[in-house]
């Protein structure tokens, strides 16, 4: 057996309690973190692994950090994602019901014009979403209302929701939708409509910082200050109890506002909704456009997204520290998966729709729902666990390949490599995660955020 | 005959609540711990963490088979093949690792269709554990090749074979129970030692057996299931072997069926309750086919107290997961088809 490639040891940290230096392990194959004294660690990485008692190299198998000698790690990891691709059990799709958005925000790359698909096109589209039901033994049907703003479309989400959720119930699926807005509409009253009456079971904000950083990049087309109704809106549906109902807020940060994450995050600490919401930041990427040369680089991001999880942590946030596995990396490689735009053209990919940089007809459509799919479209995008095989993406040599899956087939064909943060920040995630645990076992009144502080900067 | 069905209709309400965990033997983790201690006295530490390795694909495998995902079956028993490659390997570790590999390979070309090539996967399997009971003293080997002998019959009742299925059956059982002429496979004899079972392993593969048969028979007409069952008759009557009152409750469950079948209530009733009340930690096979011959009972009795406890049955099985097809087709062609949606 030898050591797989796909791990990340943390640096060496002192246990005070046992006076033992240990590290943590994680094993991306599995996503499995696991901690071993450092004196241990070292006889696996040297692979002495006769001195290892046999019950840890069992637990190390199980988590494959310990895998057979001849294997072809690579290979294997590109196969799961494969298969995981084409037999997942979940039928995802979005629908953007407008092509309309009352913001306009700096880095989007969409231009949106007044549009909503018209009832021929949600006739058909229903068409293909039976069509795929009935081609598979799907267990879910999740779809993602997604914009231009997709309340702006709220009659279009009203008209298809009964009929798409009659087809999960035909065909024996549970239904789960999902919007991704700007928050503008999400009132209390169309909040509740969302959630009872349409089918919708998780919600994503965004909000770009506090007010001053927020409404300089999320303003209305003519300039309008947007947070303050946005915010409000997020408060109220966060405190509501009557609503079964996930609710995300995503920060969006570049160089322009990465200094008001923090504010923001200590505002919803302070109306008291933390442990009622996700919360993450994302860093701005090109949408088509030049958005990313505002970003900070990737190292410098991960360094703040430390900071921001330090500070999460403290405020009563749950941030996810720890990376899932990650084998299908988005719809574009999942066979049926699709997007439909307000004009009726099809996409397996959500950053694609009303980019002007993308031509007339945009080059990544992959049909339309008047002509059916155009062969060999998708297999732009959807080919892309077979480029990393080629070695043609660094992915093909990364340690975090199993839990990334390679961030965006998009940016990579567009020459722009979308390493997420987690590739440069892992080790100091691993402590904090370590530090957040042990403290959580400590004495009570413990306070946790600067010790964990402490332990990240101990690495 | 009244209070039979009242007995039973509170074993029935017992038995729904009993939050009882499933014991170690009916889980596999006795047979698991057995096996390692086995697989430590004989292979090295590489072969056994190869082993680890192996049977961690193969897991992966059964769970997407049982899913329904293929492919990703398929991927992971290809990593179990790619171990069994290795040069690490000696012969015993190989065929010790081929064993189980043949039998997941067979559950997925059971899955996929095609019992011709399940069948043949199940005898090498069969054929690598008589090798290796006879040959490399793994004695626990014994309850593995009996549960291949049970995958066997699933193939036959899966493919329309249901006399060859609970022939099978019938004879697995006497075999559990120490009757070593009763093996159905003379082929794969081998070292055939099942008198040194532990008992609570045979429990469990009995129970498990009579599961299967309780699948197999659920929703048969009347006539049709007393014919298949009477190959099992010597077991109703508690005569196969010495220790079939070792085994009470899959025993009362074939006398339970037998009477349902006769549509003998008193003796249907009267030996169903145990099984009832116990709840389906042990045997949920049991218990649930169990349940739905109760349903049927209930059907036919047409009783106010009957009527209440089909009604009862029917909410129940609404919250009932993974339910066996042939038993939820039994609730669904009931009386009250479209209620019970489940």
């Amino acid at each position: 057996m030898k050591l797989s490639r796909y791990h990340v040891a943390s640096p060496p940290v002192l246990d005070h309690e046992t006076g033992e230096m240990q590290r943590v392990i994680f094993a991306t194959r599995s996503a499995e973190p696991r901690v071993v004294s450092a004196a241990l660690w070292q006889l696996i990485e040297s692979g002495e692994l006769d001195s290892v008692p046999m019950d840890v190299l069992n637990e190390l198998v199980d988590i494959e950090l310990l895998v057979p000698d001849d294997e072809d790690e690579a290979a294997v990891i590109l196969q799961r994602n494969d298969a995981a691709a084409r037999d997942d059990d979940n039928l995802y799709l979005v629908i953007q019901p407008t092509a309309w958005c009352q913001l306009g925000c700096g880095y989007c790359g969409q231009e949106h014009f007044q549009r909503r698909l018209n009832p021929d096109h949600q006739r058909r589209f229903l068409e293909r979403a039976r069509a795929k039901l009935a081609a598979k033994p799907y267990k879910t049907l999740e779809l993602t209302w997604f914009g231009g703003e997709p309340l702006v479309g709220i009659s279009v989400i009203r008209a298809m929701t009964p009929s798409l959720k009659a087809l999960a119930e035909e065909f024996g699926v549970i239904y789960h939708g999902r919007v991704v807005t700007n928050g503008m509409l999400l009132s209390d009253a169309l909040a509740t409509e969302l959630v009872r009456d349409l089918g919708v079971g998780y919600i994503e904000v965004t909000l770009d910082g506090i007010a001053p950083y927020h409404d300089a990049r999320r303003h209305t087309k003519k300039g309008g200050a947007t947070f303050d109704q946005i915010y409000a809106n997020v408060v109220s549906l966060a405190r509501r109890d009557d609503l079964h109902v996930s609710l995300t807020v995503r920060c969006n940060v570049d160089r322009r506002n990465y200094e008001g994450v923090s504010p923001l995050l200590r505002k919803l600490a302070a109306d008291g909704v933390q442990k009622r919401i996700g919360f993450y930041v994302a860093p701005i990427h090109s949408w088509g456009n030049d958005a990313h040369l505002e970003s900070l680089t990737t190292e410098e991001f991960a360094e703040w997204e430390i900071r921001w999880f330090v500070e999460m942590i403290e405020l009563g946030f749950n941030p996810s520290l720890i990376p899932k596995r990650r084998p299908i990396v988005c719809f574009a490689v999942q066979p049926n998966s699709e997007l439909v735009d307000a004009t009726g053209e099809l996409f397996n990919c959500t950053e694609v729709s009303y980019v002007p940089k993308y031509g007339i007809p945009n080059q990544y459509a992959i049909g339309s729902l008047k002509d059916g799919e155009t062969p060999g479209k998708r297999a732009v995008l959807a080919s892309f666990n077979e480029r990393v095989r080629r070695g043609e993406y660094a992915c093909h040599t990364c340690r975090m390949l199993p839990v990334c899956g390679g961030r965006c087939p998009k940016l990579w064909l567009e020459g722009i490599t979308p390493c997420p943060p987690p590739k440069f920040n892992i080790e100091t995630r691993l402590l904090l995660r370590y530090a957040q645990l042990r403290l959580a076992a400590s004495a009570p009144g413990a306070s946790a955020g600067s010790r964990v502080a402490a332990a990240a900067n101990g690495a | 005959m009244d209070s039979l069905f009242q007995a039973a209709a509170d074993a029935y309400r017992n038995g729904k609540r009993n939050q009882r965990q499933p014991s170690a033997a009916a889980t596999g983790r006795t047979f698991d711990h057995l096996l390692s201690i086995a697989v430590a006295a004989r292979l090295s530490r590489d072969e056994q963490l190869l082993g680890r390795a192996a049977s961690g694909a193969r897991s992966r495998a059964l769970k997407a088979a049982r899913n329904g995902q293929l492919d990703i079956a398929r991927q992971a028993l290809s990593e179990s093949a790619q171990i069994l490659q290795s040069g690490v390997l000696s012969a015993e570790a190989r065929l010790f690792l081929k064993s189980f590999h043949e039998a997941v390979a067979a559950y997925l070309d059971f899955k996929r269709g095609d019992p011709d090539l399940a069948r043949a996967r199940v005898e090498r399997a069969l054929a690598a554990d008589c090798v290796l009971i006879s040959q490399y003293g793994y004695d626990i080997l014994e309850l593995h090749r009996i549960q291949l002998g049970h995958n066997l019959m699933r193939v036959e009742a899966r493919f329309g074979e249901p006399q060859q299925a609970t022939a099978i059956g019938a004879a697995l059982l006497s075999y559990t129970e120490g009757d070593n002429s009763s093996w159905p496979f003379p082929r794969f004899g081998d070292g055939a030692r099942p008198d040194h079972l532990p008992d609570e392993l045979a429990e469990a593969m009995v129970i498990q057996i009579s599961g299967e048969l309780a699948i197999l028979l659920a929703g048969k007409p009347a006539e049709e299931t007393v014919h298949l069952l009477s190959v099992a008759l010597p077991h109703i009557e508690g005569i196969a072997t010495d220790r079939c009152n070792d085994h009470l409750l899959a025993h009362q469950w074939l006398r339970a069926k037998w009477g349902f079948a006769r549509q003998a209530w008193p003796a249907f009733f009267e030996n169903l309750s145990d099984l009832l009340r116990d709840g389906l930690a042990d045997a949920p096979l049991l218990w649930r086919a169990s349940v739905a011959d109760l349903y049927v009972a209930c059907e036919a009795l047409d009783t106010d107290g009957a009527e209440a406890l089909r009604r009862e049955i029917a909410e129940d099985v609404r919250a009932w997961p993974r339910v066996p097809e042939p038993v939820r087709a039994v609730f669904a062609r009931s009386r009250e088809a479209t209620a019970v949606s489940i």
